[in-house]
């Protein structure tokens, strides 16, 4: 045998039990499943292990399959080294290829640093080109198997890459506790809707056990004050009773605007008649980027769930009585 | 010296970033605040629907074809061109969440213009300028222009499609010949984004 000549094994289904193409194999599985998004390790550098990781291991089973079909193994592991390292280019620089890929099998990021990493190519190119070693004995029927779901296995991992972060959006956000006393009750206030033309605003009454039973919360007047403008809410007010079903309140005024001018701040006022004594609640909003998961799925009781950073979530209720 | 420039677009093409740069602009969502959320209990937080975005994307590359001369003045043949290519182009993208799913979202549609030199080709000189209008859709575009060929002083009509990075390129230069070249044209881009 020629000392230069491609190993035979590594066109069989064994190479995928060795451990090279094996550790290339688990570090993108465990790259791309565990530890991308975890914070572990900096995003840049999980970005850049799963590249070279790939890059490594595309070319091993591509030149498995192909190998199969073709006799002239060394140029097998040549194009196989050439092909993925063009695709690889391919995705890294153009954009539409990246959203193809993105659409076919997951979120491929076009960014053209990640070149950086093809020298992992020639790692790839070498091992292909390695002198023979011992082979591996793939007579077995288990082995057989085995190795066919190493092939199965490698396969998905090719395809398979972590899900997609979630979209960040513009929303309005309460500056101040989940609940908040109104005279002889508690009321919970938080952002149902918010968009383009205004924004919704939830409110629900939260007595604990055996506390204000005799207690009426009725709701009087609500009002937004945003970039210099006091807003009514549209709903039919006053008189609205607050009761552990939730109300809802839509301010409508043109959000897109205020945004565009910088206005990103407002004052929720409400204002309550709690078993006939006059009780305000003033909540500071901020309207923000949202980024991460969206709002996780309500609760029935105590609260609703906020999309506040979890910085606020935690902070002492604001709330303001009428003597 | 025409090699060294279009190698050093290539060069410049792979190493420049793909981005797309989230603009502020009219970033609030889609809802419909006047209707309360359903069901009503228990309480719903519903995050806005995302409008779609506008986009401006500038695009520099190279190109690499091969194909045929034929049927003019100038003796036909096996032809090639390469050179490089800038490219402007205002569209629409369907969803401003690029974080999503499309970190470089696809411009569902988009008008733009190329700036081109066919630097190195069969049998010019210098090689052939052009300007073209571009239509996109999706992947696809299509692209009408002009070509000056400033060493032959002829000029002509080309015209242009395109699917991702392949590329199929017909140039009519009068008093020379027609062109046909397919190939592969590499780009990259930096993109502006912002919502509806």
């Amino acid at each position: 045998m020629h000392p230069r000549a491609p190993r035979p094994e590594l066109f069989g289904p064994a190479v995928f039990a060795r451990p090279a193409p094996l550790a290339a194999l688990l570090v993108l599985v465990v790259n791309d499943h565990v530890l991308k998004g975890a914070g572990v390790l900096p995003g840049w550098l999980t970005g850049k292990l799963s590249d070279v990781a790939g890059l490594f291991f595309f070319p091993v089973l591509l030149a498995h399959l192909a190998g199969r079909f073709a006799a002239q193994r060394r140029r097998v592991a040549q194009l196989s080294v050439l092909c993925t390292g063009l695709v690889f280019a391919l995705l890294k620089v153009w954009p539409a290829a990246a959203a193809i890929a993105s659409r076919l099998w997951g979120v491929v990021v076009c960014d053209s640093s990640d070149l950086l990493t093809l020298p992992a190519l020639v790692a790839a190119y070498l091992y292909l080109r390695r002198p023979a070693a011992p082979r591996v004995d793939v007579a077995g029927a288990r082995t057989r198997w085995f190795h066919r779901g190493a092939v199965l296995a490698a396969g998905w991992a090719s395809l398979a890459t972590s899900p997609a972060p979630r979209p960040p959006f513009v929303a309005w956000q309460i500056q101040a506790g989940a609940v908040h006393r109104a005279g002889c009750g508690r009321v919970t206030v938080w952002i149902a809707k918010s968009g383009k033309s205004g924004v919704g605003v939830g409110i629900a009454r939260v007595d604990g056990a055996g506390e204000g039973a005799s207690c009426r919360l009725v709701l009087e007047r609500a009002t937004l004050e945003v970039a210099g403008q006091r807003i009514e809410t549209s709903a039919q007010l006053p008189g609205l009773p607050v009761e552990s079903r939730s109300g809802y309140l839509p301010f409508l005024f043109d959000n897109e605007a205020a945004w565009n001018a910088g206005d990103r701040a407002a004052v929720l006022l409400l204002e309550l008649s709690a078993s006939g004594e006059r009780a305000v609640v003033r909540l500071p909003l901020l309207q923000a980027w949202q980024r991460g998961e969206p709002p996780a799925p309500p609760t029935p009781n105590p609260g609703p769930v906020f999309i506040v950073p979890q910085g606020d979530a935690g902070a002492d209720p604001w709330v303001e009585q009428a003597p | 010296m025409r090699q060294t420039i279009v190698v050093c677009t290539f060069v410049v093409a792979s190493a420049s970033a793909c981005a797309v740069h989230r603009l502020d602009r009219n970033a609030p969502g889609v809802a419909d605040v006047e209707v309360a959320p359903q069901p009503t209990s228990p309480r719903v937080v519903e995050p806005p629907r995302d409008p779609g975005g506008n986009m401006v994307l500038l695009s520099a590359g190279a190109f690499a074809g091969i194909g045929g001369a034929f049927g003019g003045d100038k003796e036909g043949g096996a032809s090639y061109g390469v050179g490089p290519e800038i490219s402007l182009a205002r569209g629409w993208t369907p969803s401003t969440r690029i974080d999503a799913f499309f970190p470089y979202p696809i411009m569902e549609r988009a008008f733009g213009v190329n700036l081109g030199w066919t630097a190195l080709t069969r049998g010019l000189t210098m090689g052939p300028l052009y300007l073209e209008a571009e239509y996109r859709e999706s992947i696809f575009s299509a692209a009408l222009g002009w070509t000056v060929s400033p060493s032959e002083k002829t000029h002509g009509p080309q015209a242009t499609l395109a699917a991702g990075p392949l590329y199929f390129r017909f140039t009519h230069e009068f008093g020379l010949w027609n062109q046909i070249t397919v190939g592969l044209l590499l780009k990259g881009a930096q993109g502006w984004l912002w919502s509806k």
